[in-house]
C-alpha cells in the first residue's frame, strides 16, 4: 500500500530532472552566469556580489527549477589544469552550454579546440549544445552568429541540435531565453532519460 | 585543550533574537574541520583566530575543540575535529549542524590519500551530507613543502569529481603562514552566506 501511494506520489508530483554542464575557457563568465541564473531562478536568492567571484577551481553546483523540470547545474573550473576533470562529468549530462568570451577575438581558436575536444567524445553525440557568446556588453563584442560560426568550423561530427545566443551574465536578461531554449531542446529531442532522483 | 573549550548556547533566546532582528548581531556559521590526523586543521584554525588568542603551540586534538573567530561580518563556529583513526567515527555527530564542511589534507602524505579519499567517502554517503547541500572546501595543506602535489593533483588522487550534489573548491594552503587560506574562507563565506 505504502509503495502504491509512494508511486503515485512520485507520478504526480516528481519533476523530471536533467543534468547542464557549463563549461568554457577560463574567465569567460561561468561563474558568474551560474550566479546570475540563481538570482532569476531561486526564489529569495540574493546573490554574491558579481566582483567578488574568484576563479573556481572545483565544483559550483546549484539546482534550478523552469518550469516542470529541474536542471542541476554544474560549473566546472575553466583553468586548462582543471579541463581534467570535466571528463567525469560529462557521461551524466543532459545538455552542454559553452561559454566564450565575445569581446576577445584572439580567444575563440583556443575555445574552438577545447569545445572540439569535448565534443569528440561520444556521451556527447546528439546532445543539445548551446554557445553563449558572453560579454555582449563589452565594446567590441562579437555577434553570437559569428562566434558560433568560428567555433563550429571543421566540426563535422556535430549531430545534435546546437544555438548560439548573444549574452551578457552582467546584466542578465537573456538568460532566461536560454533555458527555454534548452528545455525545449531536452524535452522536444529525448535522448537520455532525466536523472531518476532515487538513486541520488 | 581536550574537549569542549569555549561552550556556547544553542538556543537562542529573547534577546538574541532581537538583536538578529534589529541586525546588530552577526550571522553566525558553523563549519566543521575534518580531516586525517597531522595534515594541520588545528594550525589552520589557529590561523584564523585573532592575534590575541593564537597559540603558540599547536598539539594533536583529542576528541573536539570549539573555535570562535569572525570574518566577513559573519561569525564563525568551527569544529576541529580530531584526525585520529580512533576518533574519526565521531564526526558524523556534527555533520547535520555544519553549514560547510571543510577537508583538510595534507599533500605531502601520498601514501595516506587513500585513507582520506575513503573517510571522504564515508562522508559523502552520511545521510546528513547526502540529503542537504553542503560546500566543501579542499584545503590541500603543507604546500611549502617540497615534496607537496599541487592542488589538482590533489583533486585527482582524492576522485573529487566524483562529487557531483555539492560545490566544492579547493585550495593549496600553508597553515603556518597563511597563504591561500583567506581565499578558500572567502569562497566558504560567499557559499554560505545567503543561507544563514
Amino acid at each position: 500500500m505504502f509503495s502504491l501511494l509512494h508511486g503515485f506520489w512520485k507520478y504526480a508530483f516528481e519533476k523530471d530532472e536533467y543534468c547542464i554542464l557549463i563549461l568554457g575557457l577560463e574567465k569567460a563568465g561561468k561563474t558568474t552566469f551560474l550566479e546570475q541564473t540563481r538570482v532569476e531562478y531561486c526564489k529569495g536568492y540574493i546573490g554574491v556580489p558579481l566582483d567578488r567571484i574568484t576563479p573556481t577551481v572545483g565544483l559550483n553546483c546549484e539546482k534550478i527549477t523552469v518550469r516542470k523540470y529541474r536542471y542541476l547545474l554544474w560549473d566546472l573550473g575553466g583553468q586548462e589544469e582543471l579541463q581534467a576533470l570535466w571528463e567525469s562529468y560529462i557521461p551524466e549530462c543532459h545538455g552542454l552550454i559553452w561559454l566564450v568570451d565575445a569581446s576577445d577575438k584572439d580567444n575563440f581558436s583556443t575555445s574552438r579546440v577545447a569545445l572540439q575536444n569535448v565534443l569528440e567524445r561520444p556521451q556527447l553525440a546528439n546532445l543539445p549544445l548551446l554557445i553563449l557568446a558572453n560579454k555582449q556588453d563589452l565594446p567590441g563584442a562579437v555577434p553570437a552568429s559569428e562566434v558560433a560560426d568560428q567555433l563550429l568550423q571543421n566540426l563535422p561530427k556535430l549531430t545534435g541540435i546546437h544555438a548560439a545566443l548573444g549574452i551578457s551574465a552582467i546584466s542578465a536578461d537573456a538568460i532566461p531565453k536560454g533555458f527555454d531554449w534548452l528545455t525545449r531542446a531536452i524535452i522536444d529531442h529525448p535522448i537520455k532519460p532525466p536523472r531518476n532522483r532515487d538513486t541520488i | 585543550m581536550a574537549g569542549l573549550e569555549r561552550s556556547r548556547s544553542t538556543r537562542p533566546g529573547l534577546l538574541n533574537r532581537l538583536a538578529t532582528f534589529l541586525g546588530i548581531k552577526k550571522k553566525e556559521a558553523q563549519i566543521l574541520f575534518v580531516g586525517l590526523d597531522n595534515s594541520g586543521k588545528s594550525t589552520l584554525i589557529n590561523f584564523l583566530k585573532p592575534d590575541s588568542y593564537k597559540r603558540q603551540e599547536v598539539v594533536p586534538t583529542i576528541g573536539y575543540s570549539v573555535e570562535q573567530f569572525t570574518a566577513g561580518r559573519i561569525s564563525f563556529t568551527v569544529f576541529d575535529m580530531s584526525g585520529q583513526g580512533k576518533s574519526r567515527p565521531l564526526w558524523e555527530h556534527y555533520y547535520r549542524d555544519a553549514h560547510a564542511v571543510v577537508f583538510v589534507l595534507d599533500s605531502t602524505d601520498r601514501l595516506r590519500m587513500e585513507v582520506a579519499r575513503e573517510e571522504l567517502n564515508n562522508l559523502l554517503l552520511h545521510a546528513d551530507v547526502s540529503t542537504r547541500k553542503v560546500p566543501i572546501l579542499f584545503l590541500a595543506n603543507k604546500m611549502d613543502c617540497k615534496d607537496a602535489l599541487g592542488p589538482i593533483q590533489v583533486s585527482v588522487d582524492m576522485c573529487l569529481h566524483e562529487i557531483n550534489l555539492h560545490s566544492w573548491h579547493i585550495c593549496a594552503t600553508n597553515a603556518v603562514t597563511g597563504e591561500g587560506v583567506e581565499e578558500g574562507i572567502l569562497w566558504l563565506t560567499e557559499q554560505i552566506k545567503h543561507r544563514l
